[in-house]
């Protein structure tokens, strides 16, 4: 049945991807939610907050059953006045869960009257926790960049050579993964990099004219990349290398964009010998997948790589990788499963191997916080460059 | 920005008196979150794996995608049995009103996928259905007139919280509403609501067998509902836990059981009491001089070990604040300082009797936004029961109690006072932090520098 699941877990919702976005900035995350969204995105979907060691600007309104039949509008203004008493911001963003989508309150409306209350820069998004973390995501990042373009200089610039765009923990991102594209573009020639999803979120997005090169990770990276292509003739690349076979020909990339030469076309070594894997699935979302999967194909050589995208969404004039598949029931995966498989391998979440183990004589776990949150996060292997050669060979091992 | 905001326990107490309203409370202002499951106050107890307790009953939740988390991440993780099953609602779904034929299709197709037969299910709802007042009890009879098995339904939504309608009630009430008649009654069982396994069930046990009690049970004792039925044969509810009361007041008006509160506090008197008005419903007179005394031995040893220790309470326990504050200061510790979750009304008497005893315990609101910066220092309290872990400084100077859980016997004041001995016995020690393998990931800055 569809929108039925008995494994296939709940996966991070849009307000949990704003969260994930605005956790390290001096913004103030206000929820209107009765508690329960502000602090399952936190405590369920948030690893840096994980035993408290950071603290975001994050709250809830508490609303309660007499305050949706009476009006929640007046009760986010009130409380909002307290809250800035107590905790200062440079912007603020009203998140919307269930409660008030259901109620219909319109959030646009509510941040122009509480900006005029309090002159801060707000923001308010109708998120709903219906739709999954990076449409969340993508209204975010086009409501600060509409802001920024309409009142330019309301956010000082950060200006820096490149930007990563949408490289949240949410998408896996973590600190040393951050570290590591870091320094491989200044190695490149990159002067500074930005990361979005990181602090000075909005400052770094005030910088984007002066971006030499942005370089998109997700699904909302990657409008935002187009927009500022459209917007400011900016270049961008998608994804990051797998294994250093991958991150040779990326570097050779990032180094001719950086110079405003063309963009050459990665070339491949041939094969030294057939991989000893002709089918492997991989289940995730289309960038984790797609890097981990151009390594299998490109540089290890399996002849199918299948791509299972927990989080389908329409980008308009991207054109997804060969074996890229949506996956949104939990029956119809099994059926594709029943019909494609057995697979050599599947790399996926843990929490679906209890419904694909049997299709596969090799599960190899790759976790993903959008999927399993915080039951395996701390479980979670690196895959950036020199890294993923060594996720790969659990892969390989499947062979044996 | 402003210094975290507190009052004094008098203070407080005085607001509650003349029914004004306290500022700093939970709904007064924007709240932040510091109380994480399973260590917030509710013991764990949540509608997404409270029915996984018997074996032949699953639970079905009702919800938007986002709330589905709260199953993947508790009902299902570790625990999942394959009985917690997630129906997720669409916006179509929430505008047309469909969740009467998505849940009957969802029902016969979870019959159908459960190889070992089902006696009952528990559907959650969250707060949208709350809000829209989604009639699930017209929906739940619908369930058991066309597929013949028990269903019952709660709710996980905070937007309901001080309603009749909140989960703490709710969910002990709708797993309880499962049992039938069984037709007879067991002199010697009796039974203790509120808990679904209990600990505690074994010095109840000891300590009611010489007045004809066989057996004291807890719902999740049984291996099935048909099994569980027992439960409205006994001679006595005990009642653990405010959660319970309505279904102990139901089952008394359907099946004629009598039954006795306990109080969760670990507080010996209190305990004493308790067992007097068990004695007084089971025509007898419970001997419970032996543990009495040995608890109050065992108060009496630890007390050289508190000197100089003052103490703090916060909301992580399953035991209230301001009982635990109670019951503590009856113990002989020092406690100087509360941080209050949620005041009401009904907190009153023993906001009264601290009050009485220490008229300067400072009493914060630990999800008050003054607190975003504070943390607490060995000046303010040197030992932590249940503070909320943002407060409390890893360089070891504040020493953490362990849990207080659901008290309500002398064991689980004797276990406890063990267990805080060895806390305060062993050297403080900063907070330890993990070892981190160079192969996974680090999700914060300082994790990274670490591993460098």
């Amino acid at each position: 049945m569809k929108q039925l699941y008995r494994v296939f877990p709940a996966l991070a919702p849009d307000y949990a991807g704003v969260s994930s976005l605005l956790f390290e900035e001096e913004a103030l995350t206000v929820f209107v939610d009765p508690h329960g969204c502000n602090g399952q995105s936190l405590y369920y979907m948030e690893p840096r907050y994980d035993a408290f060691r950071q603290m975001p600007r994050s709250f809830s309104c508490g609303i309660r059953e007499k305050d949706a039949v009476f009006g929640v509008d007046d009760l986010v203004r009130r409380k909002v006045r307290g809250l800035l008493e107590y905790v200062d911001g440079a912007y603020l963003v009203l998140v919307g869960t269930p409660v008030p989508a259901a109620l219909g309150l319109d959030f646009s409306s509510l941040a122009r009257q509480i900006q005029r209350d309090t002159g801060i820069p707000t923001f308010g998004l109708a998120t709903n926790g219906l739709s999954t973390y990076d449409r969340g995501q993508s209204l975010l990042l086009h409501a600060l960049m509409d802001r920024i373009e309409q009142e330019p200089g309301v956010f000082p610039p950060l200006r820096c050579d490149v930007h990563l765009l949408g490289a949240t923990t949410l998408d896996g991102w973590d600190s040393t993964a951050i570290r590591d594209y870091t320094a491989l573009l200044q190695d490149c020639g990159a002067r500074s990099v930005a990361c979005w999803g990181r602090p000075d979120l909005v400052h770094a997005m005030a910088g984007a004219p002066w971006s030499r090169l942005n370089i998109a990770v997700s699904s909302a990276g990657y409008e935002m990349a187009k927009r500022l292509q459209q917007t400011y003739g900016t270049p961008f690349l998608t994804g990051y290398p797998v294994g250093t076979a991958m991150e040779a020909r990326f570097r050779a990339q990032v180094r001719a964009a950086l110079a405003g030469e063309p963009i050459p076309e990665p070339t491949f070594a041939p094969p030294e010998s057939s991989s000893p894997l002709r089918r492997v699935l991989l289940l995730g979302d289309r960038w984790n997948n797609e890097a981990l999967g151009r390594c299998l194909t490109d540089d290890y050589h399996v002849p199918e790589v299948q791509m299972g995208d927990c989080f389908p969404c329409e980008i308009p004039h991207y054109s997804p990788a060969p074996g890229y598949f949506p996956v949104q029931e939990e029956d119809e995966l099994i059926a594709r499963c029943r019909e494609q498989g057995p697979y050599d391998c599947i790399v996926g979440d843990p929490l679906f191997r209890p419904l694909l183990g049997r299709y596969t004589r090799h599960y190899v776990p790759n976790p993903h916080p959008a999927i399993s949150g915080r039951l395996y996060w701390q479980e979670m292997d690196r895959l950036f460059g020199p890294w993923g050669d060594r996720f790969v060979s659990h892969i390989l091992a499947a062979a044996d | 920005m402003n210094q975290p905001y507190s009052l004094t326990i008098r203070q407080l107490r005085d607001l509650l008196e003349k029914r004004q309203t306290i500022p700093g409370n939970l709904y007064e202002n924007a709240e932040r979150k510091v109380l994480c499951y399973p260590d917030d106050g509710d013991g764990g107890l949540i509608p997404t794996t409270t029915p996984l307790c018997i074996s032949n009953l699953a639970t079905l939740m009702v919800s938007p995608m986002g709330c589905g988390i709260h199953l993947t991440e508790t009902g299902r993780g570790p625990l999942d049995v394959g009985r917690a099953w997630l129906l997720r609602l669409q916006e179509r779904d929430i505008v047309l009103g469909r969740q009467r034929p998505l849940v009957l299709e969802a029902v016969e197709t979870i019959l159908a996928q459960t190889f070992s037969p089902l006696e009952g299910l528990l559907i959650s709802a969250t707060c949208l259905d709350g809000l829209l007042a989604t009639d699930y009890d017209a929906l739940c009879r619908e369930i058991q007139r066309r597929f013949s098995i028990r269903c019952a339904f709660d709710y996980m939504g905070p937007l309901l919280k001080g309603s009749p309608r909140q989960a703490e009630t709710k969910m002990i009430s709708a797993c309880y509403g499962l049992l039938r008649p069984c037709g007879s009654t067991d002199p010697g069982l009796v039974n203790l609501l509120g808990p679904l396994r209990s600990s505690q069930a074994a010095e109840l046990n000891t300590l009611l067998a010489p007045l004809g009690v066989r057996q004291v049970c807890c719902l999740a004792d049984f291996s099935s509902l048909s099994a569980a039925d027992a439960m409205t044969g006994a001679r006595l509810n005990l009642v653990l836990g405010g959660g319970a009361l309505w279904s102990a007041r139901e089952m008394q008006r359907k099946w004629g059981i009598p039954y006795v509160s306990l109080s969760d506090a670990y507080d010996p008197a209190a305990i004493a009491a308790h067992y007097r008005e068990i004695g007084l419903a089971l025509c007898g007179t419970v001997d419970d001089r032996f543990l009495r005394h040995q608890v109050a031995q065992r108060a009496a040893c630890l007390a050289s070990q508190l000197e100089g220790q003052s103490c703090a309470v916060g909301g992580k326990n399953d035991v209230p604040c301001f009982s635990a504050a109670y019951t503590l200061l009856e113990l002989g510790f020092s406690v100087t300082t509360l941080f209050a979750h949620h005041v009401t009304g009904a907190d009153l008497p023993l906001v009264r009797a601290l009050a009485d005893r220490v008229p300067h315990m400072r009493v914060y609101f630990d999800s008050h936004p003054s607190l975003y910066r504070y943390q607490a220092t060995p000046e303010e309290f040197t030992l932590s029961f249940g503070v909320p872990d943002p407060f409390i400084p890893l360089d070891g100077s504040i020493r953490r109690a362990p849990i207080l859980r659901s008290g309500a016997t002398y064991g689980a004041v004797l276990g406890y006072l063990d267990e805080l001995e060895q806390v305060l016995r062993a050297p403080a020690v900063p907070g330890l932090l993990p070892e981190l393998s160079p192969f996974r990931r680090v999700w914060n800055e300082a994790g990274c520098e670490r591993r460098i």
